[in-house]
């Protein structure tokens, strides 16, 4: 009797679960149904289920605006994206290295300083450095986009970096210097390796965030050549209105995809990251 | 094949890089392999002379709707044909954005080489970015055959900065199918205000919930209104605003009342629905028989829609309709461009070509030059033909009438948001009319003030 | 370990700065210079073709005095995270507490809630929203279903906060986890000899696990509310861009933005900027000020 209600509890708890879930994935299922239904009735038809199914959607999308392909914004937003990430994880992690293990003056100051950049709005720092990048004729160029992160600007993966070195044993560094290793060879042979899962949970946020990045792209981009992927999605959704929905849905949909798959392909190194990162 | 692609795009962004140390130019667009060192800025005009195979790269850009980018890149097409040394890279944006990225592009020194403005030249011509085309008149660029009053428009300080490439009239643009549905008869040249309110309630209690005789245009016909009463929106000649708070507040009134009798859409509809968006337009889908449009959008909706519309004077107020066959809008080139003699030759292929007028149309207006013009009567559609017809009737009504040009204010992109804005506090019954019409006037001050 | 700190000779100064390089550039070039570079501008007027103008405090002057939009744009923001975060966290937290009962296929779930935040912050689904909150989008079609007629969210001045505050609470997958891996860490004893002591469930939720969760929504709130103040993407797509319809999807980033990269007034944008970062400051200044009150460190760190 008893069993028998929690078994029901617990089926109900199941369902809504699920409903829940359902009712979550929702904006992103009718994206995806709307990117195969046809263009003339993706604003009518409700269903998550395309009456007439279609590829059109991506052949028009694809094609992108004056002449200048998707493939072409897609190719950009790789290549900003792997600047960043290779920016993100060597520099920062540098930096991480020499706060958790070296001893030197002021240490304490930059690590405080350090720590304060983490939680500093953008919007302080985004004027002036426009301006500069501006003065070196750096605008509608990807070096405003890439190079704050081979200068460590994301302060945030240096303290998750920080936080993990500390935890590999220092015995291991003894050891290796024991062997006559220098910091480099040190970095390189010993920390490197074991810092592998910071460095790909700094690795794929920074791609993720880099690939999801509007604003600045917005600011210091402006010829076509250069669009990447969320410009070229703002373009096809502004001039036409509603003359292709279609396209537009179904480059929404693509434009989605490598951060999805990012995300399946490093699951577990993502959602830790977030865990271990919160918590500590 | 990847990591060529990738190799391919770093070494051109470390070109562009390398180009921008050295001479300081704009942008990163021409860091092609192609672009040679020897495109100096300070050479370009014996350069071009000289060397004819010299390979230039320009970028040009205008706003409005994937039917003007499809008119407009065959025209490029067109022009690279001709002059197979230059390649245009066309960009497009919404009206509404247009210019907000045209200044960010201005400010930092990656503007087009070639942009569309409309009645704001004004705007630009004072910020020093517009290229000087006095020095290739004759040469690249011919304009004898050009109205002197459209050369006049676009000479500003003296010089000329600004080639319209096309003219219209604003009118109302009538969707006849929702008069026949209502059994209205189309209204004639010469209605008045009161006609134009009652009309469209008539519209709207005919053929019910969801249809509307117009939509509000307060922003859009401000100047038209004022006009009509002898007052104007910005006074060029002694530089002031040419209006007081008391003159335009009958305005804002008459559509509130119109709007609160049942005629008009209503102002979320409005908002979401704008009546120049092609993509949305409710004139597009039936659901609202008027509006105040430039004449040359009257072909483009034509072409997206089953309905038959055609086009009518402006109701007149106490001086006329106010309605003036002027420039709809035209080419300027950047002042910092690296190529002006290929600026030049391009503004003069879409003023002069016959094969230009033809695969642009009046798409912009009706052609500024005599013999684009007869290129593209010889070969007018019906929709063309109301244009023209509406055009004339505005010419001639002009004989009898004068009306100045009008130029926009200073600071136009901030005023028709703050006119907007204004238009919006009403509908949604955020402010009274006197209340919202103080707060529009004394923000139409300041801004006047800050853009001197 | 003690003479190390004491004698330099066991600093390594040199090794350590040449890590610490591309850091200390950045902060120099891209954070402390660019922050002074603002405060200087924010007394400026400058156009970005002219020289900055000393103005001395003239455009704070104006943006107290003078600025409706100003007022409105703050207004805007915080309505906006006063409504976004705690529903976030709200949500994230209940979620957390059905997940965390041992269900099956807990990563499947997991990754099915987390999806919308890793999502959310695109274009895309900025799109998405501003479709499934049209006229006759889906949300209204729903609500037709139970004779509910609903409102023009997008294109209402009254109504476009609500689609972006659902996006936002949309995304509370990340802060979801992060409860979740902090539930898990709450010991489990500590619920058996509740129940011995016969505690209900709602009892046992507010003495053991919101207590002992305290830090994790310490932490989340710092962060949500951080992120909420910069909110640019879904106000720039879902409003109409330029703030519309009425301002009242204006908000303090998007005027920022307006001010500085749409208007040029570089000055008014360093002005507007420091304003915010007070504001921020000031924001997380009180949460941490208060923490100390309601944050329960498990691990005894105040007897310390």
């Amino acid at each position: 009797m008893l069993s028998f209600k929690r078994n029901y509890a617990h089926t109900l708890r199941h369902a809504l679960v699920i409903l829940f879930g359902l009712a979550m994935l929702y904006p992103v299922l009718w994206l995806l149904a709307s990117s195969f239904k046809p263009n003339q009735i993706i604003l009518t038809d409700t269903g998550l289920w395309p009456s007439t199914f279609t590829w059109d959607n991506y052949r028009n999308g694809w094609k992108g605006f004056q002449g200048v392909s998707f493939a072409r914004f897609f190719g950009n937003s790789t290549l900003v994206s792997i600047l960043c990430v290779l920016g993100n994880a060597a520099t920062c992690s540098f930096a991480a290295y020499a706060f958790a293990r070296l001893e030197f003056r002021l240490k304490k100051l930059w690590f405080a300083l350090m720590l304060m950049t983490i939680m500093l709005p953008y919007h302080v720092t985004l004027v002036p450095q426009y301006i500069i990048f501006s003065e070196l004729h750096w605008i509608d160029t990807y070096l405003p986009l890439f190079v704050p992160k081979w200068l460590a600007h994301d302060s945030f993966f240096i303290l998750l970096m920080v936080q993990f070195i500390r935890g590999i044993p220092k015995e291991l560094d003894e050891s290796a210097t024991i062997d006559g290793c220098g910091h480099w060879k040190l970095y390189t042979r010993v920390i490197t390796p074991l810092l592998a899962p910071a460095l790909i949970t700094t690795a794929i946020f920074t791609f993720i965030w880099t690939w999801d990045d509007f604003f600045s792209q917005m600011i210091y981009l402006s010829n076509i050549k250069l669009f990447t992927v969320q410009l070229g999605i703002r373009a096809l959704f502004d001039p036409t209105g509603l003359s292709d929905w279609g396209a537009l849905m179904a480059i929404s949909v693509l434009s989605l995809l490598p951060i999805t798959l990012v995300f399946f392909f490093f699951q577990r190194y993502f959602l830790d990251g977030i865990a271990t990162t919160g918590l500590k | 094949m990847k990591r060529r692609g990738l190799s391919i795009v770093l070494a051109s962004t470390l070109l562009a890089l390398a180009g921008c140390g050295s001479s300081g130019g704009p942008g990163g667009d021409n860091a092609s392999p192609s672009a040679s060192p020897s495109a100096a800025p300070s050479g370009s005009a014996s350069a071009s002379a000289s060397g004819e195979q010299e390979q230039v790269e320009l970028r040009i850009s205008w706003w409005g709707d994937q039917a003007r980018a499809d008119l407009t890149n065959k025209a490029i097409e067109l022009f690279e044909q001709k002059n197979p040394n230059i390649k245009l890279t066309g960009e497009f944006a919404p009206f509404d954005g247009y210019f907000d990225k045209l200044n960010t592009q201005l400010a930092s020194d990656t503007a087009p080489d070639i942009f569309f403005l409309g009645g704001n030249v004004i705007d630009y011509a004072n910020k020093d970015v517009l290229l000087d085309l006095g020095p290739y008149v004759g040469n690249e660029l011919k304009l004898d055959d050009m109205d002197p009053t459209m050369i006049e428009y676009g000479t500003v300080n003296g010089k000329l900065i600004h080639v319209s490439v096309g003219a219209n009239a604003r009118g109302i643009i009538v969707n006849k199918t929702m008069f026949d549905k209502a059994g209205i008869p189309v209204p004639q040249d010469g209605w008045t205000w009161d006609d134009y309110a009652r009309i469209s309630k008539e519209i709207s209690d005919k053929l019910g919930d969801g249809y509307y005789g117009t939509y509000n245009f307060t922003t859009d016909g401000m100047d038209i209104y004022l006009k009509q009463n002898g007052k104007q929106l910005y006074d060029m000649a002694n530089n002031k605003l040419g209006f007081e708070e008391a003159d335009i507040l009958p305005w804002f009134q008459y559509w509130d009342n119109t709007a609160k009798a049942g005629g008009v859409v209503p102002i979320e509809l409005q908002v979401s629905n704008p009546p120049d968006d092609t993509g949305k337009s409710l004139l597009l889908t039936g659901k609202v028989a008027m509006t105040l449009l430039p004449s040359n959008n009257l072909v483009t909706f034509q072409g997206l829609t089953q309905d038959e519309f055609t086009m009518v004077q402006l109701p007149r107020g106490p001086k006329g309709t106010g309605v003036v066959f002027e420039s709809s809008q035209g080419i300027s080139g950047f002042a910092k461009t690296k190529h002006p003699n290929e600026v030049a030759k391009f503004i003069d292929f879409i003023i002069n070509d016959p094969d230009a007028a033809k695969a642009l149309g009046n798409n912009r207006g009706v052609p500024v030059t005599s013999a684009n013009r007869a290129a593209l009567v010889a070969e007018a559609s019906p929709a063309d033909k109301i244009v023209y017809d509406y055009t004339s009737r505005v010419s001639e009504q002009t004989k009898k009438e004068p009306f100045a040009i009008s130029y926009n204010p200073p600071g136009n992109a901030e005023f028709i948001k703050l006119s907007d804005n204004t238009v919006q506090e009403i509908g949604f019954g955020k402010a009274s009319v006197e209340k919202a019409v103080q707060g529009f006037y004394e923000g139409t001050v300041k801004i006047f003030e800050s853009n001197q | 370990m003690r003479t190390s700190r004491r004698s330099p000779a066991h600093l390594q100064n040199g090794a350590a700065y040449l890590f610490l390089l591309p850091w200390l550039i950045g902060f120099f070039c891209l954070t402390l210079g660019p922050m002074i570079g603002s405060l200087y501008l924010s007394l400026t007027k400058y156009n970005l073709l002219n020289a900055p103008e000393w103005i001395g405090f003239a455009n704070y002057a104006e943006l107290f005095t003078n600025d409706d939009k100003f007022t409105q744009s703050l207004s805007v923001t915080f309505k906006y995270v006063f409504m976004s975060v705690p529903l976030r966290l709200i949500f994230a937290l209940l979620v957390a507490m059905a997940l965390n009962k041992g269900i099956r296929a807990l990563g499947v779930y997991r990754t099915v809630y987390y999806v919308p935040s890793l999502l959310g912050g695109s274009v895309a689904i900025s799109i998405v929203w501003r479709q499934l909150f049209g006229g006759d989008g889906a949300i209204n079609r729903f609500l037709g279903w139970f004779g509910v007629k609903g409102p023009y969210w997008i294109s209402h001045p009254d109504y476009i906060m609500y689609p972006i505050v659902t996006l936002a609470v949309w995304q509370f997958g990340s802060s979801m986890v992060i409860f979740l891996a902090g539930l898990k860490q709450v010991p489990s004893d500590l619920y058996e000899a509740s129940q011995v002591d016969g505690a209900g469930k709602l009892r046992q939720f507010f003495r053991i696990t919101l207590p002992l969760l305290t830090p994790v929504i310490f932490f989340n709130l710092i962060m949500t509310v951080i992120n909420s103040f910069q909110a640019f993407t879904p106000a720039y797509v879902i409003g109409d861009g330029s703030g519309g319809p009425l301002d009242a999807s204006l908000f303090y980033t998007l005027y920022l933005y307006l001010e500085g990269f749409a208007y040029f007034n570089m000055g008014y944008a360093s002005a507007l900027a420091w304003i915010i970062l007070a504001i921020i400051a000031l924001l997380t200044g009180i949460i941490f000020a208060t923490s100390r009150y309601w944050v329960f460190y498990g691990d005894g760190k105040e007897g310390r």
